[in-house]
């Protein structure tokens, strides 16, 4: 049995692209709508008594030097509190986190968390002026792809691990893509395409990685024993997790693993009483092609060392052991950073319901139905890793079970 | 009291330019070759190779015993602000050090070398370590552009176990303009070598040169090596010719077409080529010259010059080790050639407080091991803590600066201000610490997990005007 305090009533996701026809007052607006209008015994906003926001880099990446305020002062909601989450890639999931804690305190019943990210108000190269922040010395030169990388340098070195087996991940990812209304890209890719597209860092070709994305997601939690009045359809939270690393790039000890990740997940694991094989579908976190082999490790989902025969056995895949990343994941969808961990949390929510095809979106719900995982222990998991030095990671493990 | 030089050290850029490929683009004629700089290299980064060298030459036991730092250069960073903070921090000397800047001039390497001779002869100073490093910017197209290269040699000078003793100086100065730089110019400036060369170098030289003769009560055929300034390949054999030397004497300190005219640090590389094969009661004969001064130097080689030689980094092995560029590389390397934007500002200024904090242990690499558990951490001015076991008693160490590649990247996508491709490195040092810099003279392809590096210091970035210095990773260049 797992920690089950807190029930999920209601999600949304805006469609997620480069959005350069909308501010980011408007992504959340639009994201705060499609959560409201999707509950399914309707929602009155009066009943929202604190919110979160997740927005990783308001400074550096669009308008905003943001306070909890940018987002209840766009929505109407000004008044009740409102705090501001950012933790590198987990910000979306570390803010349902702290939502999840604000109302299992037993301060509030029912809370908004939402994450939002304007990725594209900038250019590439600004965005890639990273580079120079930090310290001058130590970071001189890291971006996230030089930190994932050498991942997956040292993991082929020591495991074997392919580039093809790479390339199966951003193939498997794409395909799952096309069938999702909110995903930035919905085009299928080969492996070929994967090798034919440029070196970005090696040994990472542009199709091993993300896209710059705008979007936001939402959504609102309440008591578990208040959700009746919201769905007959909850999803609870069975237990979270979140784990650190050190901080600079030469003080990590494994460059096979993210410690964090390992973590956050044994925390999440225990709190829910389960183990990584009752997980039916996972949302992870796939910056890059390496991170999700190693990701498959790290969840406990196969042996350290096998992620690469993981997904080159198809155990990934929609019909497989773990359905890994059914919405496209971040390699399809996109990743704007603070709404990337609320978006899985979406996406798991409609998966576990098995009512994918009745997301609330923008989609066709024939072809939503293609990416619909079986579900047969109930049990979904989120993940996401990040920051600098890949140094913090939050996993949340959700159920359909009461 | 015998005072000479108790170790020396070279250091020449890998990347060369033969002088055909700057006559394929302004036409003329080339022969021979330059050593040209990286972008992220100068006159700092190559003095701080040339004096390990010589450091590790002198056998030494301890940068600590090093009194003073003289620095002789044609083109500092800065007219305003040393140079030598830089090198001091990053060799490790001691504080209480006498610290000198000598420039203006091609012979300020020999200025500075004179100077710290007579600060030990004074005994003011036990060691001494004089560096003389050069990079003379050259407009595209000009005839100096042909000739000039870049390099290193520094000397530690002391009175204990020299391998060469310097016995005699004379000098020679008048009022001579043939080469100079005005405080707005960009480039040296030459006057018409018709009338230099005969009326400024040959006057000057010819001139120290039969002063000390007649000082000394010595007559040319007593040295076995001469080494002269060499602004280009034709003034030093007409010397020679002129003081009915041989070409024989000539050949060891000849590096003129090697690697160009490297103005102050000349005579230290041609020495050191000299050193690099002189044995037990050689006479040598150095002379230099700068815009109306020359010295003329007579030294002689002494016996430890033997057992040291096992501790050398020859001038040779520089040589064998290069990479050749083309004109456009070569533009860029001098940052001549560049994309027109702005590189991306840096998160701390090379002015801030924080590299004033930070910059003795990132240049010298000193780390904080734990008493308890033994882990080395870095950086110590932000670890007061043990990150592994959270013990608060540390000792310092001083990084190995080899090791091996545990893994790597190389980024293609890099923005403005950013060498692209970028390779950075995570390395275990030899003493087992873990290290992550950036980079250099490294082919993308050839990186490899295991393969053998060594850290030097370089150029990272410029705001302002200022430089920011840090280590970073290049394949081992001499073994």
């Amino acid at each position: 049995m797992g920690w089950n305090k807190i029930a999920i009533v209601g999600v949304g996701i805006i469609k997620f692209g480069e959005l350069f026809d909308k501010d980011w007052e408007v992504m959340v607006e639009e994201a705060y709508l499609n959560t409201i209008s999707n509950v399914d015994k309707g929602f009155n906003p009066k009943d929202i008594q604190a919110a979160w926001i997740a927005d990783c880099r308001p400074g550096a990446h669009g308008t905003q030097t943001i306070a909890g305020v940018s987002l209840v002062g766009n929505i109407g909601l000004a008044g009740i509190p409102c705090t501001h989450i950012e933790n590198g890639c987990p910000t979306g999931s570390d803010g349902f986190r702290n939502a999840c804690l604000g109302v299992a305190s037993g301060v509030y019943d029912v809370a908004l968390v939402l994450g939002a990210e304007k990725m594209r108000d900038k250019s590439t190269a600004e965005m890639l002026s990273l580079a120079a922040q930090g310290h001058p010395v130590l970071q001189r030169g890291e971006t996230a792809m030089t930190m994932f990388a050498p991942q997956a340098m040292r993991h082929m070195h020591e495991f074997g691990t392919t580039k093809e087996q790479m390339a199966m991940v951003a193939v498997k990812n794409h395909r799952n893509g096309v069938y999702d209304p909110y995903s930035h890209y919905r085009y299928e890719i080969t492996i070929e395409d994967v090798f034919k597209s440029p070196m970005v860092c090696s040994p990472l070709n542009l199709l091993d990685c993300c896209p710059q994305t705008d979007g936001a997601a939402a959504a609102i939690i309440c008591r578990a024993d208040l959700a009746e009045k919201y769905t007959d359809k909850p999803v609870y939270v069975a237990g979270f997790g979140m784990g650190t690393d050190t901080f600079y790039v030469h003080e990590k000890e494994d460059f096979t693993e993210f410690v964090a990740s390992v973590r956050a997940a044994k925390q999440a694991y225990s709190m829910a009483g389960i183990e990584p094989k009752d997980i039916d579908v996972a949302e992870v976190h796939d910056c890059f092609s390496i991170t999700e082999i190693i990701n498959y490790e790290d969840l406990g989902f196969c042996k350290k060392g096998e992620g690469g025969k993981f997904i080159e056995q198809g155990k990934s895949d929609l019909d497989g052991e773990v359905a890994v990343n059914p919405s496209g994941g971040l390699m399809s969808k996109g990743h704007p950073l603070g709404a990337t961990g609320i978006a899985q949390i979406a996406e798991l929510f409609w998966q576990l319901r098995e009512d994918v095809r009745n997301s609330n979106g923008t989609g066709d719900p024939s072809v939503n139905e293609k990416r619909q995982a079986k579900i047969k222990n109930g049990y979904g998991l989120q993940h996401n890793v990040g920051g600098r030095g890949i140094s913090n990671s939050v996993v949340t493990i959700l159920t359909r079970n009461k | 009291m015998a005072v000479g030089i108790v170790g020396y050290g070279v250091y020449i850029p890998k990347s060369r330019i033969k002088r055909e490929e700057i006559a394929k683009v302004w036409g003329g004629r080339g022969k021979g070759e330059n050593a040209v700089l990286n972008e992220n290299e100068d006159i700092i980064t190559m003095a701080i190779e040339a004096s390990v060298n010589a450091f590790e030459h002198s056998g030494l036991a301890d940068v600590k015993e090093i009194d003073a730092i003289y620095l002789g250069t044609d083109s500092p960073p800065n007219i305003e602000h040393s140079s030598i903070g830089v090198i001091a921090q990053t060799l490790g000397a001691r504080q209480d050090i006498e610290v000198m800047d000598f420039t203006t001039s091609t012979r300020a390497g020999i200025a500075a070398l004179k100077a710290c001779v007579d600060a030990v002869k004074a005994g003011r100073i036990k060691y001494g370590l004089v560096i003389a490093s050069d990079y003379r910017p050259a407009s595209p197209g000009s005839n100096m552009e042909m000739f000039f290269g870049g390099g290193a040699g520094a000397f530690i000078v002391g009175s204990k176990n020299t391998i060469a003793d310097l016995e005699e100086v004379y000098s020679y100065s008048g009022n001579f303009r043939d080469n100079w730089r005005g405080q707005a110019d960009t480039y040296v400036k030459d006057y018409e070598p018709r009338f230099t060369r005969q009326y400024g170098y040959s006057e000057y030289v010819l001139n120290s040169v039969r002063g000390l003769l007649s000082k000394t009560g010595l007559t040319i055929d007593q040295f076995q090596h001469i080494v002269f300034q060499q602004p280009d390949a034709r003034l030093p054999i007409e010397m020679a010719r002129k003081l009915k030397a041989t070409p024989e004497q000539t050949k060891a300190g000849s590096i003129f077409d090697d690697i160009g005219d490297t103005g102050a640090a000349c005579l230290f590389i041609g020495l050191s080529s000299v050193f690099d094969r002189a044995v037990l009661g050689n006479r040598v004969l150095a002379v230099s010259y700068g815009s109306g001064t020359s010295d003329a130097l007579y030294l002689t080689v002494r016996k430890p010059i033997e057992k040291a030689r096992k501790r050398c980094k020859p001038y040779q092995s520089y040589l064998a080790s290069n990479s050749y560029i083309d004109y456009p590389q070569y533009l860029m390397g001098k940052g001549v050639l560049k994309k027109d934007e702005e590189p991306a500002s840096l998160g701390v200024s090379p002015l801030s407080p924080f590299m004033w904090r930070a910059s003795a242990e990132l240049y010298r690499l000193i780390g904080a091991k734990c008493l308890n558990c033994g882990y080395v951490n870095f950086p110590p001015s932000q670890r007061k803590i043990c990150i592994r076991c959270g013990n608060t008693e540390f000792k310092e160490v001083i990084f190995s600066r080899r090791g091996k590649i545990h893994t790597f990247c190389v980024n293609y996508y890099m923005p403005p201000g950013f060498e692209s491709p970028l390779p950075i490195i995570i390395a275990d040092l030899d003493d087992g610490v873990r290290h992550r810099a950036l980079g250099t003279e490294m082919i993308p392809e050839e990186i490899k997990i295991d393969m053998p590096i060594e850290l030097v210091l370089r150029k990272l970035a410029s705001e302002n005007n200022v430089d920011l210095y840090g280590n970073v990773f290049r394949p081992i260049r001499i073994k």
